[in-house]
């Protein structure tokens, strides 16, 4: 069931940009020709697939419960058993239900329109990529989360967080699409790392050096995430300690 | 006649008090209340700058304008904004209601238990989507030339109505399967999703998702096709009579689908 909902929502989007690159009357659209196109909305929907863990949902949970306390005491570390968390959920969702609309997927594209799948050395870049937009998308994730020790009405915030990232990760449209300088600026930001760096690494428009660049952008926002990570997570254990009594 | 005017005023004034009991919790935090309003104003305002910066690279989506397809937008917000308004508790029906028993709560009291899954929120968010829509129809309406009569104000009101009826019983429909299913949230939510292609013009889809949007979840009578309407494409008969015709049969299969529903359920038990 879920296998072919996720297939009509990338056969759809996929309808929709089809639909803008035959109206643009050109060969190619800002970089990105037919099968680039296409390649492009079926690997941001595959990307985003494995980087998403929804983790902010399982904080907040735990935060409006209570039950975060009972884990805290618990023998294992917070935040690890969070990842582990995280990354088996993903496994599952990518096992089950990716895979196999993916492998569907890359049919109609290679057998349909004739499009090749990369190099081998680009998939190994693709796949560090994309460790690093888990990791990304984890540590952003987790920090939102913790705004719910503040604010009580955590779903709106949510939503309104989703909707912002949507624009800027990339997901929703190429940042390709941006006016020139936005577009440059976010291709740097955190956001970007999750969905727009790796799928760029794919496609092969970040290639060589470029693609190497974004690699170390992405790891230097881990690196800053993980110590922003640490300092508001001390922060946040207090407020939880205060607001228990 | 005098016996229906008189229940449908005492549904009213009890509509009245239920919401304003959950106006007193929902106020009890006003950052709350703007917030999820916001959500719900930036996801749908989100889709602007796609649009925009798409057609800067185009000149039309297959015979399109980017003020049509703006109108089109704005359209498809109103609908939505106040479907989301009124029945957003279908949602929790879907998901906790029948399987956590909540629902034998609602039998033992002497009203419309629809009525009361329906009363249980009145969701304010919605209106971020209201709000969302009024503003765009309001930017293209001077570019788009569109003049409207007395005639064309009460049409366009019957079609957002109509659009917002559809939202509801496409909406319930999913949630009174949760009488066989116990869960029927994942499925409605899925449904849901679908709403979101509505609001481009149907021909750029390829074919048979254009049908299934228009035949099978009639999401394109929410808002392409109305829309279409006021934009002078589309003969009347199809678009506003198609529209009030969608609306009925969706009303009638999801009220159908509710007291088959109803009349099956067998309590969470003890």
């Amino acid at each position: 069931m879920r296998i072919i909902a996720g297939l009509m929502f990338v056969f759809i989007q996929a309808s929709l940009w089809d639909a803008i690159w035959r109206s643009s009357g050109t060969a190619t659209l800002r970089g990105f020709d037919r099968a680039g196109m296409l390649t492009y909305v079926i690997m941001s929907w595959f990307t985003f697939q494995l980087v998403n863990s929804g983790v902010e949902w399982n904080v907040a949970g735990e935060i409006r419960r209570g039950s975060i306390a009972v884990n805290l005491i618990r023998p294992a570390r917070y935040i690890p058993r969070l990842l582990a968390e995280a990354s088996g959920n993903i496994l599952v969702n990518f096992f089950t239900v990716v895979i196999p609309a993916w492998i569907a997927l890359q049919c109609i594209l290679v057998f349909g329109l004739g499009v090749h799948l990369p190099s081998v050395p680009r998939i190994l870049l693709y796949t560090v990529s994309l460790c690093l937009g888990f990791a990304t998308s984890f540590l952003v994730n987790f920090l939102f989360s913790l705004l719910a020790f503040w604010v009580t009405y955590f779903w709106g915030m949510a939503v309104f967080k989703n909707a912002i990232m949507r624009l800027f990760t990339g997901e929703l449209i190429p940042l390709a699409f941006f006016p020139a300088g936005t577009g440059l600026v976010l291709s740097f930001l955190p956001f970007a790392g999750m969905i727009s760096t790796p799928v760029n690494i794919y496609l092969g428009t970040y290639a060589g050096l470029t693609a190497v660049r974004y690699l170390g952008v992405q790891a230097a926002w881990v690196l800053v995430l993980v110590v922003c990570t640490r300092m508001a997570w001390k922060k946040a254990i207090v407020k939880l300690t205060v607001s228990g009594g | 006649m005098n016996k229906f005017l008189g229940e449908l005023k005492f549904y009213l004034s009890l509509y009245r008090d239920f919401v304003a009991q959950y106006w007193k919790t929902r106020m009890a935090s006003k950052i709350d209340f703007f917030f999820g309003l916001g959500a719900f104003l930036a996801t749908q305002a989100g889709g602007v700058p796609l649009l925009v910066f798409v057609f800067r690279s185009i000149p039309d989506l297959n015979g399109w304008s980017l003020t049509q397809v703006l109108f089109i937008y704005g359209f498809a917000q109103l609908p939505r904004g106040i479907d989301h308004v009124f029945t957003d508790y279908f949602w929790g029906f879907a998901e906790h209601t029948i399987i956590e028993g909540e629902y034998d709560r609602y039998l033992l009291r002497p009203v419309s238990p629809l009525f009361q899954v329906v009363a249980e929120v009145f969701q304010a968010d919605g209106l971020g989507e209201i709000l969302v829509g009024i503003i765009m129809i309001g930017l293209t309406f001077g570019p788009l030339g569109l003049h409207l009569s007395v005639i064309g104000v009460i049409v366009f009101c019957a079609l957002v109505l109509a659009g917002a009826v559809i939202y509801s019983s496409i909406k319930l429909f999913f949630a009174s399967l949760a009488f066989w299913l116990k869960d029927s949230f994942p499925l409605l939510q899925i449904a849901y999703n679908f709403a979101e292609f509505a609001k481009y013009p149907e021909g750029i889809f390829f074919r048979p998702v254009s049908w299934f949007l228009t035949f099978a979840l009639p999401f394109m009578f929410t808002a392409f096709i109305p829309a279409s309407w006021f934009l002078g494409r589309g003969s009347w008969p199809w678009t506003v009579g198609g529209t009030l015709a969608a609306a009925a049969v969706t009303a009638s299969v999801a009220a159908f689908t509710w007291k088959t529903g109803q009349s099956r359920y067998d309590s969470a038990g003890n």
